[in-house]
C-alpha cells in the first residue's frame, strides 16, 4: 500500500473531527445569540462545517486508495535525514531571525541572518560572504525608504531617542 | 576577483553609512516623519485625505506626514498599534468613526476609545445619506415608510458590514419606524454602493464621495432620502435629517488626527498649529475641493467634547438594542 | 475630431513621456519585488501627481499600474512567486520553464502577452468605456457567486495526476479563506485573537509563505556542494530569447486571453485573480497541446500574463465611467483623478475631452515604453538564475520576510508567512498541488458573501442562480467545464 498517503489521509480525517467537534465551536465568535438572518444557510458554522464534512470524506477516500495500490509507495524523492534537517535548520533560522528582528531592528539580524545562511550552503569564502551579508540589507533599506518611506523594524531595544 | 573587490568597496560604504546616519540630538519637535497609520486601509477617503494633508503639511510643520497603512479587521489592528505606540508624538493615526466610535461596541477590539486615544485635530467629515435609484417609486421618507408597512422585509437596503456604520443606520429606521427592511450586508462601502445603484438592492448609503454621489443627486441619477447629520448639510438644504424625520441617528465620515493617550501637550499643540495652518492653505483647499468636500478643521475641548460624544451616542444606540457584546 | 487630434498631440510631450517611463519602470520594480503591491507604489507617490499638470501625473500613476502587472510575472518565472494574486497563474507554467533553462523566453513571452493584453483593453476603455460598464453593473450578488464558480471549476485543470489531492488542496484553501470576519454575520472566525488575521490571512504574505519560503525549503534540501556552486543552466546565461514563431502560435491565446481579461476585469469587484484563472482554464481547455500546462508551456504563461495585464485597462472602465473602483489601484487612481478635477462619470468626457484624450494617448503609448523597458531589463532579471543557490536562496528568504513586513508594516504577517511557508514545504513534499489551495483562498470570500447576499434577495430561493440570466450561463458553463474535465480523466493517483 502507499504508505504515505495512507498516513496523510488518516492524519487529516483526525484533523476533520478537530475541526468540527472542536474548532468551529470555539472559534467562531458571534458578537449576538441569534442572527438576524433566519436559515442554517447563513449561520458562520454552516460553511465551514459543509467544508470540513467533505474534506473528512475525500480523505476517506485518499485512505482507502493508499491502502488498495500495490506497488513502490512514492514517497518523496530523494529524501533523507540531510536534507530533511537542512531544511528544518533553515526554518528554524528564520523563526529566530523574525523574533530577533522585533527587538535588535533590521540593521543588526539581517547581515548575521545572510551570513549564518550562506555559510551554512556551503560557500564559506568569508571575502565573499562578508560583503554579500552586509551590502545587500543596506541596499534594500535604502531602496524601500527612498521610493516608499518605508520603516523597517527598528527593534524594541533600539526606539529610544525621541 | 574584480567583482570581490567591488562588494567590499560596497560593504565598506554601506558600513560608513550606516555609522553616520544622523543620530538623534535634542532638537525641537519634531526631528523626524511623523508616522500617520490609517487603520482604514488603502485607497478609500480616509486615505486620500491623508495623503492630501501629507502633501502640504511639510511647510508648516518642518518635517512630513508619513501616511502608513494599517488596515484590517474593522480597524483593529491600525487603532490597536496606535494605543501601543510610544506616546513621543511621533505616531498618530487618521482615525475613523467607525473604528472608534462604533466597532468598540460591536465586539471586543482591543482598545478603549476613551480612554486610551486624543483626539487632535478634526479635518472633516461627510455624513451618510440613504440613496435609491430615481427609477425606485419612493421619493421621500414617508413614500418609503408607507410602502415597507405594506410590504414588509421585502425592500432591500445594503450596508458595509454586519454591525458597521450603515447597518446601525437601519437598525434604527426599523426600530423609529417600526417596519421591517431586508439588510444585505456587503464587504465595504464601495460593494454596498455598486449593488444599490447597479439596482441589485433597493436603498443604500454613501457619503458625498461615494459613486460621485453629490453629483448624481444633484442631477436627479439618485434620490436623496435622508442624511445622517445633526443638521441639514448645505449641500442639499431641502432634505431632511433623520433626527427630522424621528429616527434617532447620525453618521459621518470622520477624519480625525489622534494620537496614544500620554502625548505631551505641548507636541500636540505643535501639530495643531500646524495643522490649523495648513488648513488655511490654498492647495489644499483646493485639493479637498475637488474629492468633492470641505475642511473644517477643529481642535480643543471642542473637538474632544465631540469625539466623546459620538462615543457615548453609539454606546447607547447599542444598549437600546440590547446588544450582547461576546468577549 | 480636429480637438481630438490636437489633444493628442499636445499630450505627447516630452515631460509627459518621461512620467510615463518612469511609472512604468517603478511598475516593474514594484511588481518583481514580492511583499511591494502596486496598490502600495501607486498610494504614496499619489501625492506627487496632485500637483503635477494631469498630463503628466495620471500617466505616471497609470504607468505604475501597468508596470506592476508585468513586473509581478518576473519573480514568478524566476521563483515561483506571484508578486500578486493575479500572477499565481504565470508561475505555474513560468516557473518549471525557468527550472529548463529558459527564463528570459519565458519572461519575454509574459512581456509580450501582457504588452498585447493590455494594449487590448486600454482600447476597449477609450472606445466602449461607458457601454461596457453599463453591462458590468448588470453584476450583482448572484453573478458574482456565478461568476467564482466558474473560477473554482478551473481547479479541475490544475489539479495535476491527483484528483483526491487537488480537491483536498482546493478544501484546504477553502478552510483557509473561511479565516477572517464573516462579513454577513459578523462573527469572527478562526482567528484565534491574532488581530492580524482578522480580515482574513492577507493574500500578500500567505502567497509569499506558501510559494517562495516553502521554495526556499525545498532548495534548503539539496546537497551543499548543489548549492554552493553556480547552477548546471548558468551557462545558458537565463536562457534564449523568445523566437517571433512562438509568439505567433500563441496569438489566439493572447486574444482569448486578453478578452476574458478585459470582460472580466471590467466588472468592479473581480480582481485580476480571478480574470486570469478563468483565462488559464479556457486556454487549457482549448489548447492542442493541454499536457503541456503546468509543466513550462508558453500557452500557459501567454494566457495568464495577457488577462491578467487586460485587467489594467479595464479597471478603470467602472472607475472612470461610474465611479466605482474596481479595486484598491483603481481606487487610489480615482482618487487621483478627482484632485485634478477629473471627476468620473458621464460628464468626464464631455467636460476635460482634452485632456482625457491626452491621458489616453499617453496610456496607450506606455505599453511600447513598456515593451522596450521590458526587453532591456528582461535579460537583467533572467540572470538572476545563474547566481549560485547558497547566495541566492538566502537573499530569497531575506526578501520574503521584508516582503512580508512591508506589506502593511508588520511584523506579525511575516510570522503568518513562515507558517504558510512550513505548510506549503508539507504540502509539496507530499505531492499536494498547490495551485487549487491559492485558487480556492483567493475566491472563498467573496463566494461565501455573494451566495449569501444574493440568497437574502431572493428570500432564501436557490432558483435564483439558474433564473437570473448572466448567473445561469456562468453556472452551465462551469458544469460543462467541469464535466467535460471529469469525462476525459481518470481518477488515477
Amino acid at each position: 500500500m502507499n504508505r504515505t498517503n495512507f498516513i496523510v489521509g488518516i492524519v487529516f480525517i483526525i484533523f476533520s473531527f478537530f475541526y468540527y467537534f472542536y474548532l468551529i465551536p470555539t472559534q467562531i465568535i458571534s458578537s449576538t445569540a441569534e442572527s438576524e438572518f433566519a436559515g442554517r444557510i447563513f449561520r458562520p458554522e454552516t460553511f465551514p462545517q459543509i467544508t470540513i464534512a467533505i474534506f473528512g470524506l475525500v480523505s476517506v477516500l485518499l485512505a482507502g486508495n493508499a491502502l488498495r495500490k500495490t506497488g513502490t509507495p512514492e514517497l518523496m524523492p530523494g529524501s533523507s535525514r540531510r536534507s530533511s534537517f537542512q531544511a528544518l535548520f533553515v526554518f528554524i533560522l528564520a523563526v529566530v531571525y523574525v523574533y530577533a528582528l522585533e527587538w535588535f531592528g533590521f540593521h543588526l539580524t539581517s547581515p548575521i541572518f545572510l551570513a549564518i545562511l550562506i555559510i551554512f550552503f556551503g560557500t564559506r569564502d568569508w571575502r565573499f560572504v562578508a560583503p554579500v551579508a552586509l551590502l545587500t540589507p543596506v541596499v534594500i533599506e535604502r531602496l524601500f525608504w527612498f521610493s516608499f518611506k518605508v520603516m523597517l523594524p527598528e527593534g524594541e531595544l533600539f526606539v529610544g531617542a525621541s | 576577483m574584480l567583482k570581490r573587490g567591488i562588494l567590499w568597496v560596497g560593504a565598506m560604504a554601506a558600513v560608513v553609512v550606516l555609522v553616520a546616519a544622523p543620530q538623534a540630538g535634542a532638537a525641537k519637535y519634531p526631528i523626524k516623519p511623523i508616522k500617520v497609520i490609517l487603520a482604514t486601509g488603502a485607497g478609500g477617503s480616509h486615505d486620500m485625505h491623508c495623503r492630501a494633508v501629507a502633501s502640504v503639511i511639510h511647510e508648516y510643520l518642518g518635517q512630513p506626514f508619513l501616511c502608513t497603512v494599517r488596515g484590517g479587521g474593522g480597524g483593529k489592528i491600525g487603532m490597536t498599534a496606535l494605543k501601543r505606540s510610544k506616546p513621543d508624538g511621533y505616531t498618530i493615526a487618521l482615525g475613523s468613526n467607525s473604528h472608534f466610535g462604533i466597532a468598540p461596541h460591536a465586539r471586543n477590539m482591543g482598545f478603549d476609545p476613551k480612554t486610551d486615544f486624543v483626539p487632535i485635530f478634526q479635518v472633516n467629515g461627510s455624513p451618510f445619506m440613504l440613496v435609491t435609484k430615481s427609477t425606485t417609486p419612493w421619493k421621500t421618507f414617508k413614500d418609503l415608510i408607507d410602502d415597507a408597512k405594506k410590504r414588509p422585509g421585502k425592500i432591500s437596503i445594503s450596508s458595509n458590514g454586519a454591525w458597521g456604520s450603515s447597518h446601525l443606520g437601519i437598525i434604527q429606521i426599523m426600530r423609529a419606524a417600526k417596519v421591517k427592511f431586508k439588510h444585505v450586508p456587503f464587504r465595504g462601502g464601495g460593494k454596498a454602493w455598486q449593488a444599490m445603484y447597479g439596482g441589485h438592492t433597493d436603498l443604500g448609503w454613501a457619503n458625498v464621495t461615494t459613486g460621485g454621489t453629490l453629483g448624481r443627486v444633484k442631477s436627479g441619477d439618485l434620490t436623496l432620502i435622508a442624511t445622517a447629520s445633526q443638521k441639514r448639510m448645505p449641500e442639499f438644504p431641502n432634505h431632511p435629517t433623520f433626527y427630522e424625520l424621528g429616527v434617532n441617528y447620525e453618521y459621518k465620515s470622520w477624519r480625525v488626527f489622534m494620537g496614544p493617550k500620554g502625548i505631551p501637550q505641548d507636541r500636540i499643540a505643535i501639530l495643531q498649529a500646524a495643522l490649523h495652518k495648513a488648513s488655511k492653505s490654498k492647495s489644499l483647499k483646493k485639493l479637498i475641493k475637488q474629492f468633492g468636500e470641505k475642511l473644517s478643521p477643529l481642535s480643543g475641548p471642542k473637538l474632544k467634547e465631540a469625539y466623546l460624544g459620538q462615543i457615548d451616542f453609539y454606546g447607547k444606540v447599542f444598549k437600546d438594542m440590547n446588544f450582547k457584546k461576546k468577549k | 475630431m480636429e480637438q481630438v487630434f490636437e489633444a493628442i498631440w499636445q499630450a505627447i510631450t516630452l515631460q509627459a513621456l518621461i512620467m510615463v517611463s518612469i511609472g512604468v519602470f517603478a511598475g516593474i520594480t514594484v511588481g518583481a519585488i514580492p511583499g511591494l503591491t502596486s496598490v502600495m507604489a501607486i498610494a504614496v507617490l499619489v501625492p506627487f501627481s496632485f500637483f503635477m499638470a494631469p498630463i503628466n501625473g495620471i500617466p505616471f500613476l497609470l504607468g505604475i499600474h501597468k508596470g506592476a502587472l508585468f513586473g509581478g510575472s518576473i519573480p514568478s518565472v524566476l521563483i515561483n512567486t506571484p508578486g500578486t494574486a493575479a500572477a499565481a497563474a504565470t508561475s505555474f507554467d513560468g516557473y518549471p520553464l525557468a527550472q529548463k533553462g529558459e527564463a528570459k523566453s519565458a519572461i519575454q513571452m509574459a512581456l509580450y502577452a501582457s504588452t498585447l493584453g493590455d494594449t487590448f483593453s486600454d482600447i476597449v476603455l477609450i472606445v466602449a468605456a461607458f457601454p461596457l460598464a453599463a453591462v458590468a453593473l448588470l453584476f450583482g450578488p448572484t453573478e458574482f457567486f456565478a461568476l467564482m464558480v466558474m473560477g473554482l471549476t478551473i481547479i479541475s485543470a490544475v489539479t495535476g495526476s491527483s484528483v483526491l489531492k487537488g480537491l483536498l488542496s482546493m478544501l484546504l484553501g477553502i478552510l483557509v479563506g473561511l479565516i477572517g470576519q464573516d462579513i454577513i454575520s459578523g462573527a469572527e472566525r478562526f482567528t484565534f485573537g491574532i488581530g492580524n488575521i482578522m480580515d482574513g490571512v492577507g493574500t500578500v504574505p500567505m502567497l509569499i509563505g506558501l510559494f517562495a519560503v516553502s521554495e526556499v525549503l525545498v532548495q534548503s534540501e539539496k546537497k551543499l556542494s548543489v548549492l554552493s556552486n553556480p547552477p548546471e543552466t548558468a551557462h545558458l546565461k537565463g536562457g534564449r530569447s523568445l523566437k517571433l514563431k512562438e509568439l505567433v502560435n500563441v496569438k489566439w491565446t493572447i486574444m482569448r486571453s486578453s478578452l476574458i481579461g478585459t470582460a472580466v476585469g471590467a466588472i468592479p469587484g473581480t480582481g485580476a485573480a480571478i480574470a486570469t484563472f478563468i483565462s488559464y482554464a479556457l486556454a487549457k481547455r482549448g489548447s492542442k497541446n493541454p499536457e503541456e500546462f503546468g509543466k513550462g508551456s508558453y500557452e500557459g504563461v501567454a494566457a495568464a500574463e495577457a488577462s491578467n495585464s487586460a485587467v489594467a485597462g479595464a479597471d478603470l472602465i467602472p472607475t472612470l465611467a461610474f465611479g466605482i473602483p474596481g479595486s484598491a489601484s483603481a481606487a487610489i487612481l480615482m482618487g487621483a483623478f478627482m484632485a485634478q478635477g477629473l471627476r468620473p462619470g458621464p460628464g468626464l468626457f464631455q467636460e476635460h475631452a482634452a485632456t482625457m484624450y491626452g491621458i489616453f494617448t499617453l496610456l496607450l503609448l506606455g505599453n511600447p515604453i513598456m515593451l522596450l523597458q521590458g526587453k532591456l531589463l528582461t535579460p537583467l532579471f533572467a540572470r538572476i538564475v545563474t547566481i549560485r543557490q547558497s547566495i541566492l536562496v538566502p537573499i530569497i528568504l531575506l526578501f520574503c520576510v521584508v516582503g512580508g513586513f512591508i506589506y502593511q508594516n508588520s511584523i506579525e504577517d511575516v510570522k503568518v508567512a513562515l507558517v504558510f511557508g512550513l505548510f506549503g514545504y508539507a504540502l509539496r513534499k507530499l505531492n499536494f498541488p498547490l495551485a487549487p489551495l491559492v485558487i480556492a483562498y483567493i475566491l472563498t470570500a467573496s463566494a461565501e458573501e455573494s451566495m449569501k447576499q444574493a440568497l437574502v434577495l431572493s428570500d432564501g430561493n436557490f432558483f435564483v442562480f439558474l433564473t437570473r440570466p448572466i448567473s445561469a450561463f456562468f453556472i452551465f458553463l462551469s458544469v460543462a467545464l467541469l464535466g467535460l474535465a471529469v469525462w476525459k480523466r481518470p481518477w488515477a493517483d
